[in-house]
């Protein structure tokens, strides 16, 4: 189940990013998708922790 | 997903009503049939309600009014009285979701007051042969948000008699927010956003930056929120200009549906020489543009054309007269004096007297020939020149031939504008007040729209020049900080966002680009299917800027003269066509689909909505006048159910039930 349009996931899936910039699209439309409601969602933290994980995993794959 | 039942309890005007949805694949439209106040939109508010909390659909005369039993509250006498709604949904795979959606009320001081109560949500979920669940609270709203989002129900459960003013009351500006919405572009656009900011807020917290990289980041600062600035100001600007165009578009249809035949057959014109000049408009920047191109490939040749004319008569002439090519290559003579000895087998190694005057001999010879190979880059450099001066012999001819063809447009565009002025003047002297105004009126907020295009022009550049800078200025920043290796976390981090962002970009480019043709394509299609009047429309286009235009196959445009039921039919073939690209597999249930439309074409659209709607579960809320013996012979072969819903008139309000047809 999902909260976010297929053809965006899909659109994604097809795109040519490595993965940790295809999984951060998707872990950030996810947060977006659940603050959509919201007139002033707290975002910044949920963001920087996500960018901090990929940008890292990223790091480390591209270092080995 | 399908609905398997709605169940009701005190919710308005039903004390206790179950419906159970058609489900079969062959067969999923359910018909619920009820006079006009019976309670048909109620059910469409009982859903929404149990759902998202709202009743998102009300009708003014309940607006006010308790939304809990008032037969059931009065006998309640001043104790608690507690609704109940209950969608029971089957998810594509087989298993059923629960939602039931609990709110207590009662009588205090002639007031209903409503009553907390800690589980107003509940979700229960099948996975094998258990039941998951009780959840409770914002994990099950997730649940229920994530099977609908609040944001897009409307194209889901929607009132058809609106229908007839969608595209009166919309703007291309509503309708491209309406495409946004459904296709949830508007969350890669918060998402692009976001990621700008996160990005710009790790650069402002950085600590130990060069002197230099400090002002660049200072610099972007400015820059980043001129352009956040800017880019309000051009929304600001862009709805301004949708509403002027509605009231264009307004006064418009009324001169043009006008008792005077004369003022309707000038409007149209109007109407059409403003189509014309458009089109005009786009071409004659296309062609400048084309212009532009052309001298910007050709200027630099043109500018150095005498020097090169002149070089490359240089060359000819020493080539002519035998001067170049070389007649030895540098790198035999090289080869002769390291081995030290001459073509002629001479000793040029220099270590006596006589070798050393032959060796200096050929190695002035060498340098001589040094100077004669630079003439071998010069033979080749002569070949470009040549290339170089004939590309531009075509120039006077393409651009004369461009100039000509925009003189001859630009006149065409005076002659049309000079037939507009005069149709308006004719439009504003008519011996009708109301015409004569409706007239100026449509003159006004057409100047309106002309200046704020203008603004909006320069905005654009605006940004786009300011996105220029941004980007040169990362970029600089980015060397900046590759100087020192304190900062590549820093970096990584930047990066990582930027990466992210043109991603994201791409991805919403994409979509948007994919969406508007498939809802452009779907909508024509089903428009045709659904009209009436067949060879009538050529079908349905949406611009670049979402304005959707109905061309009549003589080539004026159709949408303001469409009846009633063909604007419904034009809007529900939108709605549908929305549906679809959704990605979300969502029942739609349909207050009044055909309440504006005349007896005869009902039995057409009835013929043809199913085939619209494949796979998707239908539920249509229909009166006694709607639901004639035509419409229901066309549905027969897909209605799984049928309601009707009794009413009864009671002292304090009504009460309605729900029955099954056989």
């Amino acid at each position: 189940m999902s909260v976010v349009n297929r053809r965006i996931l899909e659109t994604i899936e097809k795109g040519d990013f490595a993965l940790e910039i295809k999984q951060l699209l998707k872990e950030l439309l996810m947060i977006e998708a659940r603050n959509a409601e919201d007139k002033k969602p707290r975002y910044s933290e949920d963001y920087d922790r996500i960018i901090k994980k990929l940008a890292e995993r990223r790091g480390y794959r591209e270092d080995t | 997903m399908d609905i398997d039942y709605l169940r009701m309890k005190d919710f308005r005007q039903y004390r206790n009503a179950k419906i159970e949805f058609a489900r079969s694949p062959k067969k999923n439209f359910t018909i619920i049939q009820g006079v006009t106040g019976a309670g048909k939109t109620n059910i469409l508010n009982a859903v929404t309600w149990c759902l998202f909390g709202k009743e998102l659909h009300i009708d003014k005369k309940y607006k006010g009014l308790p939304i809990v039993n008032t037969t059931t509250l009065r006998e309640n006498e001043g104790r608690a009285s507690e609704i109940e709604v209950e969608v029971q949904f089957v998810e594509s795979d087989g298993k059923r979701l629960r939602i039931t959606r609990t709110g207590h009320f009662k009588e205090q001081s002639g007031n209903v007051v409503s009553i907390s109560s800690p589980h107003d949500l509940c979700v229960m979920r099948e996975k094998g042969r258990d039941w998951v669940g009780p959840i409770y609270g914002d994990d099950a709203q997730y649940i229920v948000d994530s099977l609908i989002p609040p944001a897009i129900e409307e194209y889901f459960f929607f009132d058809g008699e609106r229908m007839n003013d969608y595209f009166r009351e919309n703007t291309g500006k509503d309708i491209k927010d309406a495409v946004f919405k459904i296709s949830q572009l508007e969350l890669c656009e918060s998402m692009i956003d976001h990621l700008t900011a996160r990005k710009t807020d790790f650069l402002k917290m950085a600590r130990g930056l060069s002197s230099k990289a400090q002002d660049i980041r200072d610099m972007l600062d400015i820059q980043n929120r001129s352009l956040a600035s800017d880019k309000k100001r051009l929304e600001e600007l862009q709805t301004k200009f949708a509403e002027a165009e509605r009231l264009e578009r307004e006064f418009s249809e009324k001169l043009r549906n006008s008792s005077l035949e004369r003022i309707q057959s000038l409007e149209e014109q109007r109407v059409s020489l403003e189509n014309d000049l458009t089109r005009i408009q786009d071409e004659i920047e296309e062609l400048e543009s084309s212009k532009v191109k052309l001298l910007h490939k050709n200027m630099p040749i043109i500018f150095a054309y005498g020097t090169l004319a002149k070089t490359r008569s240089l060359i000819e002439g020493r080539k002519e007269a035998g001067m170049i090519p070389p007649p030895v290559k540098t790198v035999f003579i090289d080869n002769l004096l390291k081995k030290g000895k001459c073509i002629c087998g001479s000793d040029i190694t220099g270590k006596d007297e006589f070798s050393s005057t032959r060796r200096k001999k050929v190695e002035a010879f060498l340098k001589q020939s040094e100077l004669s190979e630079i003439s071998n880059d010069l033979i080749n450099c002569n070949v470009n020149i040549q290339a170089m001066l004939d590309r531009v012999t075509s120039f006077p001819e393409e651009a004369i031939d461009l100039g000509r063809k925009l003189k001859d447009l630009q006149s065409t565009k005076n002659e049309k504008n000079e037939e507009l002025i005069r149709i308006s003047t004719e439009i504003n002297q008519s011996n009708s007040e109301n015409i004569k105004l409706w007239g100026k009126e449509r003159d006004k907020y057409n100047k309106e729209k002309t200046e704020l295009s203008v603004e909006i022009g320069v905005i654009q550049k605006q940004i786009e020049r300011r996105g220029n800078i941004i980007r040169a200025s990362n970029s600089e920043l980015n060397r900046e900080l590759r100087k020192e290796t304190k900062h590549s976390s820093l970096l990584k981090l930047m990066n990582f966002c930027d990466d992210g962002i043109k991603a994201a970009q791409g991805v919403r480019d994409t979509i948007m680009r994919n969406v508007k043709e498939d809802i452009g394509r779907r909508t024509s299609q089903q428009f045709l299917a659904l009209i009436w009047k067949k060879g009538t429309y050529e079908g349905v286009k949406i611009d670049d800027n979402y304005n959707i235009s109905v061309p009549h196959v003589s080539g004026r445009e159709g949408l303001g003269t469409l009846s009633a039921g063909e604007r419904q039919v034009c809007a529900l073939s939108f709605m549908a066509a929305l549906n679809s690209v959704s990605g979300f597999k969502v029942p739609i249930i349909i207050d009044t689909p055909l309440a504006r439309i005349s007896t005869e074409p009902t039995r057409s659209i009835a013929e043809n909505l199913p085939n619209y709607l494949p796979g998707t579960q239908v539920s249509l809320l229909v009166t006694d006048k709607e639901y004639t013996p035509d419409v229901r012979d066309a549905l027969s072969q897909v209605v799984g159910k049928t309601y009707l819903i009794n009413f009864i008139e009671k002292d304090y309000g009504g009460l309605s039930e729900v029955e099954l047809q056989k």
